[in-house]
């Protein structure tokens, strides 16, 4: 078994800064270098174990600032953890910011070609799928006007079609499930499906637990930062659920 | 089975019950080609065998064939749930109809191998056989593989098995690659046939950190190569069985040796056999010889730095964007990129032609020059100070190599240069000077200013993200470097005591160079550009390393 990611004993701490903090060389020369150094910190992640293999589907939840997008982002690779040993197989792809490197003034068909690079595919990887990303943005009529004459869920779609076609190893999403209507919204659902069954790892913060029951097959529930359970969908749902109708924190 | 359970049911309470194990004699009906009828006699008298007992198991028959193993581990485990993987549709049809009665046997139609592709080409030399597999795996035994033996079978990813107490696999050589890839954390007992001996050590290798080896057989592959249709690179491999137990698994009781009897001599029940069960009974293990769940065993880094072809596509397209959006709405377009230099030369041109009159031959030429690699110089670190706090967004993106964007900085910047190179042409054509061997040189000359701008662009860039002000001072210091290179002056008007102060410029040691090859014609001063190229390379190389080393606190700096 060779996961595709492998967190042990993760921890992530954050810094608070002066709010005075010299932010220019002239500053800190004037202040001496004081105030360079934090003043706080607190763990926005610490003793978090996970592991996931290929073709499985880790859901995330928790409240707000319990660290979910802090572990995805670790996991992506941005920033460092500052505690503990982090190990991603293969290519990661994210579902975290739509439309990388879009740019209004350029065409749909430029915009396309530019994100998907960004997102790590070659450029001949690019035009043996262009065709493919474009009928499932459902644009082709659109592909050669300037992005900023999209509407905001054309512009939605277009970047989750070009992000769902980069073929990762490990897939990041954070709730970005529910880009335009229903039907694309299904649509969206399948591809992520299919993208597991051909082996594909995901890690996916929501607070959509139906979404997360159909889709996942082991939960980890954070709070404060912790592991507060780690286990099957449902099980790990319910008792998120029910923890959170006490208003228990 | 039947009889064992109805004997405990009358047993005396203080009776100790042991788990027993029987060799049982039990008439098969199997429907099957002919050509098998060895093989699944070897499977059903018990050559997958193993000394543990266990019942309620999930079982996983991976190249379930007519389903041999499955029948017979459905009486060997009684009352587990068995799935039996077969992709050959005849085979299939076999398979199911020979389980037909078992209702916790689950047939799939499927090849089992670690691929993305939904569908595997497959090939079989005759219907049913035994030799049947996944073409990228046959070909590692057999010299062709003719098209009319090919099909597309439906895949599923060993990591998509349910999860199993106990795993059969025989695929004619893709264990490994499935071992590789499934989730082995419940697994108590795995048996499998080999077809490698590399395969055996591979196997040996992923399992060792959690699995103990029960036992091993290696057969030559030599009797079988009389038929040609094998590769003679068998010759001296072997194929054979393992068998590997978990040694935290729960799920399993050994079986002491004394009521294990193993069931019938075969050619795949190899002695190591008894021998592994005569020796000492395979007691428990005790839990600290389990490893470490923290400590995950050693594996080899998967490697995730990006190819070469995808950074030189993701520099192009990069570099395509910034000159696109750079002068996409407007009616000129790419011509800008010509008119700021062309009016800088007008400027000068007039001031120093006319108004202070510097005594320089061919000087247009020779100001355009220096305009121009100025130009080059100044862009891109001037726009090197935006690389990383003005992408935020890219930064932040998973995978992308931050390092990527001062190079795009200073290869836009180039472009622009090499740009306008054809009208520095018309100037030195038009002032009748020619070309000769030296302005072969022009390419090393550019390099070195490539890289020696890339050395300071990975500088500012890093010092802009903790320092804003870092684009002011630059600012400053690259006003005074315009007037204190000789860009529209030449050397020979600074006084001579100065001079030792301006050869320690490196872009007068560039722009100099330009001159000497395109408009003087004469060969540059070497020394000083060869030792000026590789302080570059050394420049750049403490450039990214600064740059690299901080990198991964972009983020929240910015």
């Amino acid at each position: 078994m060779k996961a595709a990611i492998a967190v042990h004993d993760l921890g992530k701490l954050y810094r608070r800064y002066d709010a005075n903090r010299p932010r220019t060389l002239q500053e800190s020369v004037i202040k001496g270098m004081r105030g360079l150094s934090s003043q706080a910190a607190f763990w926005a992640l610490r003793h978090v174990d996970l592991e996931v293999l290929p073709g499985r589907v880790i859901g995330v939840i928790g409240p707000n600032g319990a660290g979910k997008s802090t572990l995805l982002r670790l996991v992506g690779g941005i920033g460092s953890p500052d505690e503990g040993h982090l190990e991603v197989r293969g290519r990661v792809g994210s579902l975290l910011d739509l439309g990388i490197g879009f740019h209004p003034d350029l065409t749909g068909r430029e915009n396309v070609m530019i994100s998907s690079v960004i997102s790590g595919l070659t450029r001949q990887q690019v035009r043996r799928r262009f065709d493919e990303i474009v009928a499932f943005a459902e644009l082709e009529e659109f592909i050669d006007s300037p992005l900023r004459t999209y509407s905001s869920g054309m512009q939605m779609r277009l970047g989750f079609a070009v992000a769902v076609h980069t073929a990762p190893d490990v897939l990041l999403i954070d709730e970005v499930l529910t880009v335009g209507d229903i039907a694309f919204q299904h649509k969206c659902f399948e591809k992520v499906v299919s993208f597991r069954d051909q082996g594909g790892a995901i890690l996916v913060v929501s607070h959509d637990m139906d979404v997360l029951r159909g889709l996942c097959d082991r939960i980890l529930w954070l709070q404060h930062g912790q592991t507060a359970a780690y286990g099957s969908a449902q099980e790990t749902i319910d008792a998120y659920l029910r923890h959170s109708a006490v208003g228990a924190d | 089975m039947q009889e064992r359970a109805t004997n405990a049911a009358v047993t005396n309470a203080d009776e100790v019950m042991t788990p027993t194990v029987f060799r049982a004699s039990v008439p098969v009906t199997l429907e099957l080609p002919l050509s098998m009828v060895e093989a699944v006699a070897e499977v059903l008298g018990g050559s997958y065998d193993a000394p543990y007992s266990g019942a309620g198991a999930t079982i996983l028959d991976i190249g379930a064939h007519v389903g041999a193993f499955t029948l017979w581990a459905n009486m060997r485990w009684p009352g587990s749930r068995l799935f039996a993987y077969e992709p050959h549709p005849q085979t299939f049809a076999s398979l199911q109809r020979n389980t037909l009665q078992l209702p916790d046997v689950r047939c799939v139609r499927a090849a089992v191998y670690p691929s993305r592709q939904e569908t595997l080409p497959f090939y079989s030399r005759f219907a049913g056989d035994g030799e049947a597999g996944v073409v990228d795996v046959l070909q590692r035994i057999f010299n062709s593989l003719p098209e009319q033996g090919m099909f597309e079978v439906p895949v599923i990813h060993p990591a998509n098995l349910p999860l199993a107490d106990i795993v059969k696999i025989d695929t004619e050589g893709a264990e490994a690659a499935i071992l590789e890839a499934m989730d082995l954390e419940p697994v108590s007992l795995i048996i499998l046939q080999y077809h490698f001996d590399e395969e055996r050590e591979r196997i040996k290798e992923l399992l060792q950190p959690r699995f103990t080896l029960e036992y091993e057989s290696a057969l030559p592959w030599q009797p079988l190569l009389a038929e040609s249709e094998y590769r003679s690179s068998l010759a001296g491999d072997h194929y054979g069985q393992l068998c590997f137990v978990n040694r935290a698994h729960e799920r399993l009781r050994p079986v002491a040796a004394e009521v294990w009897i193993p069931a019938t001599e075969t050619a795949h029940a190899p002695a190591d056999v008894a021998e592994a069960s005569n020796g000492q009974a395979p007691g428990p293990y005790s839990p600290a010889a389990s490893p470490d769940r923290r400590q995950p065993a050693a594996r080899p880094i998967a490697n995730n730095s990006p190819s070469l072809v995808y950074l030189y596509d993701l520099l192009a397209i990069m570099v395509m964007r910034d000159m696109k959006l750079r002068y996409k709405r407007s009616v000129m377009g790419i011509a800008w990129s010509l008119l700021n230099p062309l009016a800088q030369l007008a400027v000068f041109g007039f001031v120093f032609r006319f108004v202070l009159p510097l005594d320089i031959p061919n000087y247009t030429a020779f100001l355009f020059i220096g305009i121009l690699a100025w130009s080059w110089f100044q862009g891109s670190l001037q726009q090197a100070t935006g690389a990383i706090v003005e992408n935020g967004a890219l930064i932040g993106y998973p995978g992308f190599p931050v390092a990527v964007l001062p190079v795009v900085t200073v290869t836009s910047h180039l472009v622009h240069y090499l740009l306008a190179l054809p009208i520095v042409v018309v100037f030195l054509l038009a002032s009748g000077i020619s070309f000769n061997a030296v302005a072969a040189l022009l390419p090393v000359v550019v390099l070195i200013q490539f890289v020696l701008s890339l050395s300071l662009a990975f500088l500012v860039a890093t010092l802009q993200v903790f320092f804003r002000d870092t684009q002011y001072l630059l600012c400053i210091a690259l006003m005074l470097g315009f007037f204190l290179t000789p860009i529209f002056y030449d050397l020979s008007t600074v006084p001579a005591r100065f001079h030792p102060f301006y050869r320690l410029n490196p872009m007068y040691i560039l722009v100099e160079a330009y001159r000497d090859i395109l408009v003087r014609g004469i060969l540059p001063d070497v020394g000083s550009l060869l030792l000026l190229g590789l302080l570059s390379i050394l420049l750049l190389g403490a450039g990214y390393r600064l740059f690299s080393r901080t990198s991964f606190r972009f983020v929240e700096q910015i």
